[in-house]
């Protein structure tokens, strides 16, 4: 096989990209390069990681049920600041209040999930938008939290110590595949069939037999669920939380990133979170504020995007999200 | 008695009054036709009978046990399906699970789904292989894989037939099955017939085409501006002044 098409280099690549070749090589990539380049690039990965958790909260929401979320930073902070508080007043370490944060943000999904039983498209995002600014500029800030300065939170010891980047990294990363493996589950089950059918045409889905409004309901706790656990391991990660890394106009990077990197994309979102973290890393050298990196990533996830969706970027249908 | 029955059901939008007091029955392995000029309150009747649609007064039976509040969703898991007028499916979806998604398979849910546990394993199973004789009995099983949004007209209409009948309904409601479709796109006869006697549903048609109403139905209802004009025995219905007035349009 000498003869390497010229013509369709884009849907060889993505063929390859797309396989089992692609999952089998990122699963190496996974294990070998935390530990192979050291502490500092071992914590690049665990953010990358997390990153690519909080974008695939926003998959199975707006690739499959067609949703629109402005409110992942309010999910996000809020999976952070329910772990530094259960540390702070309780003396509760990663693990007991991991899932603590979990269950805050389903809770909090579904409560957003509400008016999107009534909103759609661009009303829906103003209203999601509206949660993410309360979030950030009435409750985040708040003295009782911390304020302006923010919080401490400090990795646990026992009964996996994780202190270490390397550790922490490795956490991030099985959390990420277990994410992903409920996602593939739920895509390629009636969950997913369900949801594309509420996007397509929600009548028809409510004839079809499906609970349109529960299966919403669930779909916005299931994606603020994942995104506080995003959040949580940012705080254990990072070691300390800032009103500011939940600003609201976070939320809208997460949202461009997911529908760049294609929305129905699994490994777009690994992509993305990967280039999201790794990009500033490499142009500016320790850049560790996501916001920052938007106007070089997003070319870059441009391309990325090219090969993820279906071998061209979707400007309309990108465009339609608003509005759809 | 009765599969399906429409009791002195009144629906108004507004000032105007689109259903008055109709009542309507649809016995087991019965094809009842529902004939009348455009604005009739056809459509109505069926928004009404599938949920879509909370009537202002009257009520709804299905099997003798009272529907009326039940949401829209609830009514395909018991045995009440039907079709749109304008043809509605998934388009993102291939053809197999437009149809499998509607196969009212009891097991699993969510959270089963995401962790993959078996009974949600054997529901996505069972889904699919409902789906494969759903699109068998519509004469669609070639059109299993194919992208939904590539199919056209008597496909689109088969697909939506085969997820209709996809959870084995006792009850279907069709709404203009052959609207805008060449004449040769689906053979409604057959299909019709044999949604009847193989399958022994109870079938409530909407159509325009009096030949199909008056050639294969059991029994016909009229409407005309949502009150039922006549009812009985197809010959009798055709007969009837009043429809040969509004709807055959001849004087």
């Amino acid at each position: 096989m000498s003869t390497l098409s010229l013509s369709l280099p884009d849907e060889r690549l993505r063929r390859v990209l797309s396989g089992p070749t692609l999952w089998a090589l990122l699963a190496v990539a996974a294990v070998i390069l935390p530990a192979a380049l050291g502490p500092y690039w071992a914590f690049v990965i665990g953010q990358a990681a997390v990153v690519s958790i909080i974008v695939l909260s926003l998959t199975l929401l707006t690739g499959f049920a067609g949703q629109i979320s402005l409110a992942q930073s309010a999910f996000v902070g809020a999976g952070a600041y329910t772990c530094a508080q259960l540390a702070l007043r309780l003396g509760w370490n990663m693990f007991e209040a991991l899932p603590v944060a979990v269950a805050v943000g389903f809770f909090l999904g579904v409560l957003v999930g509400i008016p999107a039983l009534r909103l759609r498209g661009i009303y829906l995002a103003i209203s999601t938008l509206g949660l993410a600014v309360v979030a950030d500029r009435l409750v985040f800030q708040l003295p009782q939290l911390g304020g302006l300065n923010g919080l401490s939170l400090t990795r646990p010891r026992g009964p996996v110590d994780l202190t270490s980047n390397l550790a922490m990294a490795y956490a991030c990363l099985a959390l990420l595949l277990i994410l992903l493996l409920t996602l593939w589950r739920l895509r390629d089950g009636r969950t997913g069939w369900w949801l594309q059918a509420i996007r397509d045409d929600e009548r028809a889905a409510e004839i079809a037999g499906v609970d349109v409004a529960l299966y919403k309901l669930l779909v916005f706790g299931y994606s603020g669920a994942a995104a506080a656990l995003g959040g949580a391991l940012l705080g254990y990660l990072s070691l300390h939380l800032n009103p500011l890394d939940f600003n609201a106009l976070s939320s809208v990077s997460y949202l461009a990133l997911v529908v760049v990197v294609g929305r129905r994309s699994l490994a777009g979102a690994l992509a993305g979170g990967a280039l999201w973290v790794v990009i500033p890393q490499v142009a500016e050298g320790i850049s560790r504020s996501a916001s920052q990196a938007l106007p070089i990533a997003l070319p870059l996830l441009l391309v990325v995007g090219v090969f993820f969706t279906s071998g061209r970027f979707k400007l309309r249908e990108a465009l339609r999200l608003g509005t759809a | 008695m009765g599969l399906l029955r429409a009791e002195a059901v009144t629906v108004r939008f507004g000032t105007v009054v689109a259903l008055d007091a109709v009542s309507l029955e649809v016995n087991p392995g019965e094809l009842v036709g529902l004939v009348g000029p455009n604005g009739a309150g056809k459509s109505v009747l069926l928004d009404v009978l599938s949920g879509l649609l909370r009537p202002e007064s009257g009520r709804v039976y299905l099997e003798d046990k009272d529907i009326t509040p039940a949401p829209a969703f609830w009514r395909p898991w018991h045995g009440l399906t039907r079709t749109f007028q304008e043809g509605r499916s998934f388009d993102s979806l291939p053809v197999e699970l437009n149809v499998a998604a509607a196969a009212c398979v009891r097991g699993g849910g969510f959270l089963s789904d995401a962790l993959s546990l078996p009974w949600s394993m054997r529901s996505n199973d069972e889904s699919l292989r409902r789906a494969r004789s759903a699109l068998e009995l519509v004469d669609g099983a070639h059109l299993w894989g194919s992208p939904m949004a590539e199919l056209k007209g008597g496909d689109r209409r088969r697909v939506e037939l085969a997820r209709a009948i996809c959870s084995r309904p006792r009850a279907l409601l069709l709404d203009e099955p052959g609207a805008g479709l060449e004449a040769d796109a689906l053979d409604l006869p057959r299909l019709l017939l044999r949604l009847r006697d193989e399958l022994g549903m109870g079938v409530l048609l909407v159509e325009h085409d009096p030949a199909l109403v008056f050639g294969v139905c059991d029994f016909v209802y009229a409407l005309d501006t949502g009150t039922v004009v006549a009812s009985g025995l197809p010959d009798d219905v055709r007969a009837h002044p009043e429809v040969r007035r509004s709807y055959l349009g001849v004087a």
